[in-house]
Formats: C-alpha cells, structure tokens, sequence
C-alpha cells in the first residue's frame, strides 16, 4: 500500500538526485572553466567558482517553482528497470502509467496474492530511510557551522575594541587603498592566538590577535590589506554561502571540493591585493610563513570564516606569492558581471531540464501488479493495454488532453468525489485540460490488482498526480473497468478518490 | 427475376434476418440481465438488511477479505468494514435508494457502478454517494469484494 507519506519521500528523493545530478553537472563545467581560467587570476577563478556554489544552492529551488522540460533517458537507463523496456514507462505518465508486469503475471497464474519481485520494491522501501539520511546529515553540518558561527559572534564579543591610534591608521590607510569605506572597518583585539580574521556581514569586524601588536608597520600593512580585501570582496557572504551548499550536499564530494577550491582562490585573491598594494613577494611569503607557523585557525572557524593563514594552504600560497608570472588582477565589474550571466544561462537551463525517467527509473519503483486474481488476464492482453499506456504517458507529457479523451471509451465516464460524473470524450477532454492548467505534468500509477470481468478487466492502484517538477500534486486511489472497444482496451468507468 | 424479389419475399426475408440477428444480439444481453438481476436482487436484500439495522446480515454480502476504499480511508477485511458500517448507521442513515445501476461482465464476477441516495429516518436525502462494486460469486451467493465509494454532490 502506498501512503501519501510515501509519495512526499518519493518527491524529495526525486528532487534529491535530480539537483544532485544537476549540480555535479554545473561543478563539473565550473572545474573545466577554472582550468581553462589557470593563467588568469585567482580572483577570476573565485568568481566562477562562486557563481557555480550559488547555481548549486538556486539549483533545487529554481526546479521547484519553474516549469519543466522533460529528458528523454537513455534507454540502457530505463531498459534497466525489471523489463519495463520501453523508457516512457519508468517515468511520467497517464494514469495507466506503466503495462503491468507480466513477471509478476506468470507468478499470479494460480489464485491468491502472487509474490512481489524483491528487487522492484526495495527502492520505494528505500527511499524513507535515504531522505532521512540525508536530512540528517545536512542537519548535524549545518548545526556545526552554526555552532562554529556563534563560537565566532562569541569571539568577536569578547574580543576589545581598544583603540591603538597606530594600527587604526594603518588600517584606515589600507581601507582607502582598497576603495573601502572606512566605516565598515571595525578592528577587534583578541587575546587567543588564532590567525587575523574578518568576521561579520552587515557589520564586517577584523579580529587580530594581540601578537599583531608587536609586529612592524609592513606586516600590519599586509595582514590589514588581506582582511579588508575579505570585506571588500564580501567573502564572508561567499563562505557562508559554500558552507550551506555543503550542509545541503554533504554526500556529493565535489560540493567539498568546489568549496575548497574557493576559499584557496579566495586567500590567494587576497594575497594579490596586498602584493598589489607593492608589498614585497618575499617579505609577504615570510610573513605568511610567520604567522602560519605561530598562530592557527581552528576547524570550526576555518570553514564559517575567512581567516588568513591556513598551515594547509600555506605552501601552495607561497608559491603563488613567490611566482612573477601570476596575473593578479583583480575582480573588475565586467568580468563579475560576466561570471554571473554565465552562470545564470547554465543554471535556468538545468533547473528547468527535467531527466524524468532516468531518475525516477533510479528512485521511484515501477508500477507492477500485486495480484492477479485469475489466470485468465493473459499476456495479450496486458501488452495491449500497455500500448495504451505508452499513448497515455505521452499524451501526458504533452499536455493533450484530446489524445488522452480518446483512451476512453466514447460512453466512458470518469467520477471523482463531489463532483458531476464525467461523461463523454469532450468532457474527459475537458477535465484533464483543467488539471494540465493547474499544473498536473505526470502521473506515476501503481496496478495492485486485476480482475477479469467477462471480457473485461477491473484494475486497482493508486496514482499521483505530478507537477512539472516531479512533485506530488495529489495521491488518489482508483478503480477502473477497462473495455476492449474496436480490438484495442479503453477505460470505460474510472473512479477515483484522494 | 423480378417475382423471385417480390415486395413479400423482400419482407420475409428482412424479417427472418432481423429475427436471427435480434436473437444472437440478445444472448449476450440476456446474460447480463441474469447478472444483474441478480445483483438488484442481492442489493435489495442488503437494502432490507440494513433497514433493520442487521449488520450481521449486512456482512454477509462481503467477502472475508474484501476492501472497500473511501475518500482518505481504506477498509480491509469485514472487521473494518463493519466498524465502517456501523458508523454510517449512527449517524442516522437508514435507507438508501439506488439509481442509474449499470452492471458490467459476466460468470462469476461482475462490475455494478451505480449512484445511491442515503435517507434518514423521515426519507429525506443526507448525501449522495457513487460505488463501483466488484462483485464475486460463491457458493450462488453474490459478494462484494472491492468497492469504491466517491461521494458526489448532496441531492436538493
């Protein structure tokens, strides 16, 4: 029996693996694009990077709330699927979504409940459990930035905002450098030894850790011009942002990987800033060195916020200090401009790309007969009225709902709760151009029983409406008399209830 | 030729076929009429049953394992069934009227869609319902074993 909580997991694993998908998609031509990108500056490859983190997290939501265009899927994909061979079958469909399985007729053959092939039903009982994981894995990352975030609020509240006339000017001076209002540069003196930091959104505050007291002016000069590069490049924003695609994908390790990427584009990106504010390569390298080897970054802060010395990273950054060749442009509003258009023609396409049935064939089970109570329903007959689903599932997936009026039969009627019956093809016509309207786009059915009725067939199941998306519009049960009419099967009285 | 095609012989023949063709027509037609006879008969039965309140009669009109599915409910087995039932009856439904019966198929096991008018005590209408019922037989006794009740609008 299928529940309506079994449909919402099917809704939320099928917008699962399709983002996912969609979204290693995107990372993938985001990493090519990067290498393409490898003599440019870091800051060029932050941007696609962090254009590919945002169409990762719009990825999902933009496929719920905009039309979809259905995929054809590799047959090998669907042709998997227990024998349903035909492609169309595993995904969107009609009402009769699907031809029974005639597996699961020949083992109906003698009366009683015939077994149910293990390997069709493991999926559905499946999915429960895979949504729940993954929601709790991407509750448990999100609580550990969150916590890491506090931790960092904590910090900064903690921290003294003591005056120290020398080191204000300095920074104010590398503020105005960097074009940034002086008002959004706020310092905080820490007594923890963790790395110069910038944390903070509206408010963006410098923590520096009292050690910075001692160094000389050029040093400060640099720390400075790294972090206020942070603010300037709102890389906290950025983080944020690839710290919450990360808690929403943790499973898909080029999420990771991208983020990483970032926050590697992003320091170097700072690092060009304070080699060209004129700092000297070799003065700026050792001072990395320097603070990396006498002050660190703890985990949690390291993955909430920018922070300036990784021990990780440091080498990698040397090099890129040390290398004459590097360009170290930074990001001019042409090129973010572009990274964003760029990104916005691949993400609306994908979100709107909907690889129906190879997906749903991975995580919806295909609908199958449960029980046939007679052996007398034979084959023929199923693949015949599996040719009408296969007209159905089509005239669905067009929205026609002419072609779907003439499945049943010219006297057929359709009765669903409080409401007139629907009699005729027009009014049938009619109906379905109602729910076309109001954004049915697919109806997954799944046969339970069949019952031959002198030369006709009685079927039960249940059905879910579909929108474009994949979600689930209404759960309904049905009961439907099919009537062969001209040699070919027909619904005839198809009633259903929610 | 033309006496062999005479007006009389034209008509005789027309209606011989007429009659062999009505005949053949009328078999299987016959057939459902037997079914559904029987099932208006069986439906009265149960009609009367329930009139009386006599729920244990009224069950054995189900077979054991039968499934009567509702608008967000599916009753399975006559237990649930009953207990179904049994709620209908306190909430004052006392008679029900049957209308635009059609039964469907043959043999042992037919399809009956119709339209039915539940009545309180003074045989004003409460709501109208429409069933399509899937009727097996055993043993010469007609059981419902599925069913399907949507509810439509309340009669005036």
């Amino acid at each position: 029996m299928i529940s309506t909580a079994d449909s919402a997991f099917v809704g939320w694993a099928q917008l699962l693996v399709e983002s996912t998908l969609k979204a290693s998609l995107l990372l993938f031509i985001a990493g090519a694009a990067a290498l393409a990108l490898s003599r440019s500056s870091a800051a060029v490859r932050h941007a696609v990077w962090a254009t590919a983190i945002v169409g990762v997290l719009l990825i999902a939501p933009l496929a719920l709330v905009l039309p979809a265009i259905p995929v054809r899927s590799p047959d090998a994909v669907a042709g998997a699927w227990m024998g349903y061979a035909h492609p169309e079958n595993a995904g969107m469909g009609g009402q009769f979504s699907s031809p029974p399985d005639t597996s699961g007729l020949r083992t109906a053959a003698s009366p009683g409940r015939a077994e149910t092939p293990a390997s069709t039903t493991w999926p559905r009982s499946l999915l429960p459990a895979l949504v729940i994981v993954w929601a709790s894995g991407a509750v448990i990352l999100a609580c550990c930035f969150l916590s890491a975030g506090l931790r960092l609020s904590r910090l900064a509240r903690q921290s003294s905002s003591a005056a120290e006339p020398s080191i204000d000017r300095v920074a104010l001076e590398a503020a105005e450098h960097l074009g940034v209002s002086t008002a959004r540069v706020h310092l905080r003196w820490t007594d923890r030894e963790l790395t110069p930091m910038t944390w903070g959104l509206r408010r963006p505050l410098l923590i520096l850790p009292l050690a910075c007291k001692t160094w000389d002016e050029e040093r400060l000069r640099q720390v400075l011009v790294h972090e206020i590069g942070h603010i300037l490049r709102w890389d906290v924003l950025t983080q944020a942002l690839s710290s919450a695609a990360c808690a929403l994908y943790w499973f898909n390790p080029l999420v990771w990987m991208a983020a990483r990427q970032m926050l590697v584009e992003r320091e170097r990106a700072c690092d060009d800033l304070v080699l060209e504010s004129g700092a000297k390569p070799s003065s700026y390298a050792h001072g990395l060195l320097d603070i990396a080897r006498s002050l660190g970054a703890r985990w949690t802060a390291a993955h909430v916020s920018p922070a300036m010395a990784r021990r990780s990273q440091i080498s990698g950054r040397l090099l890129a200090v040390l290398d004459p060749a590097r360009s170290r442009q930074g990001l001019g509003r042409r090129v973010a401009l572009l990274a964003a258009s760029a990104g916005a023609v691949l993400v609306l396409p994908l979100a709107l790309l909907e690889p129906v049935p190879a997906i749903r064939a991975a995580v919806v089970p295909a609908p199958q007969v449960v029980t046939a109570t007679m052996a007398s329903i034979g084959e023929e007959d199923f693949k015949a009225i599996g040719a009408v689903y296969d007209e159905w599932k089509s005239a669905v997936r067009r929205r026609d709902a002419h072609a779907v009026s003439l499945l049943y039969t010219a006297d057929g009627m359709i009765v669903v709760p409080v409401m007139p019956p629907i009699g005729g093809r027009q009014a049938v016509a009619d109906m379905y151009q109602y729910y076309f309207d109001n954004g049915l786009a697919g109806i997954e059915v799944h046969t339970e029983e069949l019952y031959p009725v002198g030369d006709m067939i009685c079927e039960l199941g249940t059905s879910e409406g579909l929108t474009s998306s994949g979600r689930v519009l209404s759960t309904n049960r049905y009961m439907t008399l099919w009537k062969k009419d001209e040699g070919k099967w027909h619904a005839h009285r198809d009633y259903f209830v929610q | 030729m033309r006496a062999l095609i005479s007006k009389p012989a034209l008509a005789t023949a027309f209606g011989i076929a007429a009659a062999v063709g009505i005949s053949f027509a009328a078999i299987p037609a016959a057939g459902q009429l037997k079914e559904a006879a029987e099932i208006a008969a069986v439906s009265e039965q149960w009609r009367l049953a329930w009139q009386r309140g006599d729920l244990d009669r009224v069950m054995q009109f189900w077979t054991p394992d039968a499934k009567v599915i509702g608008p967000g409910s599916v009753a399975v087995g006559t237990a649930a069934i009953r207990a179904s039932l049994e709620q209908s009856l306190g909430m004052g439904i006392h008679d029900l009227r049957h209308e635009d019966r059609e039964v469907f198929g043959g043999g042992d096991t037919v399809v009956e869609v119709t339209r039915s008018v539940l009545l309180d005590h003074s045989g004003k209408p409460v709501f109208a319902l429409r069933y399509m019922n899937l009727w097996q037989k055993s043993g010469g006794q007609w059981r419902i074993h599925r069913e399907i009740v949507v509810p439509v609008v309340v009669p005036q």
